[in-house]
């Protein structure tokens, strides 16, 4: 399928929207036309206060990612070495992530206040089950004879960890990475609206306040372009980091 | 004395389903001893106890006079799989058994490309094992197990996936490898010639027990066309019949 015709789909869609805006009564302060919103859009991005917001809220997606995926990828790692601690904590992890970690936002304010840390923290929580989950399974599944190879050879835990069962089970952890790299952004959004000053979500509620649903549109857009750049970066991070596995990663060598 | 001696060794699984019995067998230093069986008879469990992978419910097993009780850096281990690390070069899963014990050299390097080039595969050291084919894994796997220069190669079932061709030219290749070192090997198959060729003694084993012994007199070194000689053949026959024995006794009575 040639992808001109995915945009020509855009652009007939567009087009449409544009003549339903100007042929149908309803008010563009509820449906705005495409022309408006890439105005607004052109306005915040060249003349400079949007990105203020842009930089927030990619900074709090960014540092919500990494202290969320750092943390469920060690306690992954925890949690799969020690069966102890994997029978003693897996019925309040699970707990825990079934409470929705939006729900907790109002909390998190009282806690931390309004502003960056509240939503950084949320994110985080909403980050760190994917790669927990991920890792876990990750480094369990490392077939028998791998790890009797790394028996015979006389291998300790650590170095069985680091040599055997991590690398096996990236291309599993990086899954996780994946899943994370799109519930932060969610993450980040939602918790500014709870508690931004500024980011993209402050915006989106501070547009509502004001009924410019143009400015709304411009700020979803750039909220997909956010999202489809951190992705991207995280397909091509995981094309590199895999680079060597084959296909399918998890029977490899069999 | 012997090198390796196994002395009534029995296994039983948790299960209480036991897999080996009685198992009784001596191998001199340097020969080349096989054990046949159908799957499923216990051929690689009995193998995992010598490795020291597993412990015997009852018996032991002794390697130059020390009884085995965990796995010994002097044994080398070759699995069913090449068994490689896909994300690690050639050079680098030869080396696997160096790196888990201490910091490369550079002559730990030329030994691993001479030991490489023993088996025909020096141009490759920097390649990764999914640009190889399963002959060239298997032989690497054979490579890395060599890299420690050890007196005993467990083998279990390392062709059993390769093609005719591709598993006479790594059985030559092995023979001469373990001739040249001195190597012990214990060697596992289900293939009847494979044994005899490798072989200077094959075990039959079935339902956990040895049942039979054979001595191969075949003078060695071994051209590739021993495998066409009467002799050869008549070993071949002798061994599956008495495979065939026991095939039919068991049916007759389980017991």
């Amino acid at each position: 399928m040639n992808k001109t015709y995915s945009y020509l789909l855009l652009l007939l869609f567009l087009i449409t929207w544009e003549l339903f805006c100007n042929y149908s009564d309803v008010s563009s302060l509820v449906i705005p036309a495409p022309t408006a919103v890439g105005v607004v859009l052109w306005d915040g991005l060249s003349q400079g206060y949007l990105w203020i917001h842009i930089w927030a809220t990619s900074f709090e997606m960014a540092l919500g990612l990494l202290i969320g995926c750092s943390v469920g990828f060690l306690s992954g790692l925890l949690l799969g070495e020690s069966k102890f601690l994997r029978d003693l904590l897996w019925p309040y992890v699970l707990a825990s992530q079934v409470i929705p970690k939006l729900a907790l936002g109002p909390l998190f304010i009282v806690w931390f206040g309004f502003g960056m840390t509240s939503t950084v923290i949320i994110t985080a929580l909403i980050c760190f089950f994917p790669l927990l989950e991920n890792t876990l399974t990750g480094i369990q599944h490392v077939p028998t004879e791998k790890r009797e190879l790394f028996r015979m050879l006389g291998a300790t835990r650590l170095q069985t960890l680091i040599k055997l069962k991590i690398p096996h089970g990236l291309s599993t952890i990086l899954a996780g990475v994946r899943v994370s790299v799109v519930l932060a952004l969610v993450g980040a959004v939602v918790g500014e609206f709870l508690s931004g000053k500024t980011g993209l979500g402050a915006t989106i509620i501070a547009a509502q306040g004001m009924m410019d649903s143009a400015l709304m549109f411009a700020v979803f857009i750039i909220i997909t372009a956010i999202g489809l750049i951190f992705y991207q970066l995280t397909t091509m991070a995981e094309r590199f980091l895999l680079r060597r596995h084959s296909k399918g990663g998890q029977d490899a060598g069999i | 004395m012997a090198f390796i001696k196994i002395d009534n060794v029995g296994f039983e699984y948790k299960t209480k389903v036991r897999v080996l019995n009685d198992i009784d067998w001596n191998i001199q230093r340097g020969e080349f001893h096989s054990l046949i069986g159908r799957s499923g008879c216990g051929k690689t469990t009995l193998l995992k106890i010598i490795a020291g992978l597993l412990v015997p419910t009852n018996g032991n097993v002794a390697i130059d006079g020390a009884q085995v009780l965990k796995p010994s850096f002097k044994t080398g281990f070759v699995f069913q799989t090449p068994n490689l690390l896909e994300w690690l070069p050639i050079i680098d899963n030869v080396l696997l058994p160096i790196t888990i014990r201490e910091n490369k050299t550079q002559e730990h390097v030329e030994f691993a490309l001479e030991t490489l080039e023993t088996v025909g595969l020096k141009d490759h050291s920097n390649r990764y094992p999914t640009e190889l084919s399963g002959g060239q894994q298997s032989r690497v796997a054979i490579a890395r197990a060599l890299i420690t220069q050890p007196l005993l190669l467990l083998m279990d079932e390392p062709f059993a996936a390769l093609d005719a061709m591709t598993r006479e030219e790594l059985q030559i290749d092995l023979l001469k490898l373990c001739s040249k070192r001195g190597t012990t090997v214990l060697f596992i198959t289900h293939d009847i010639s494979e044994a005899v060729y490798l072989s200077d003694k094959i075990a039959v084993m079935d339902e956990g027990f040895i049942q039979n012994r054979f001595s191969i007199n075949i003078s060695k070194p071994r051209e590739n066309k021993v495998r066409y000689e009467p002799q050869f053949n008549d070993l071949c026959s002798a061994i599956y019949r008495s495979m065939k024995t026991i095939l039919i006794k068991s049916r007759v009575d389980p017991q």
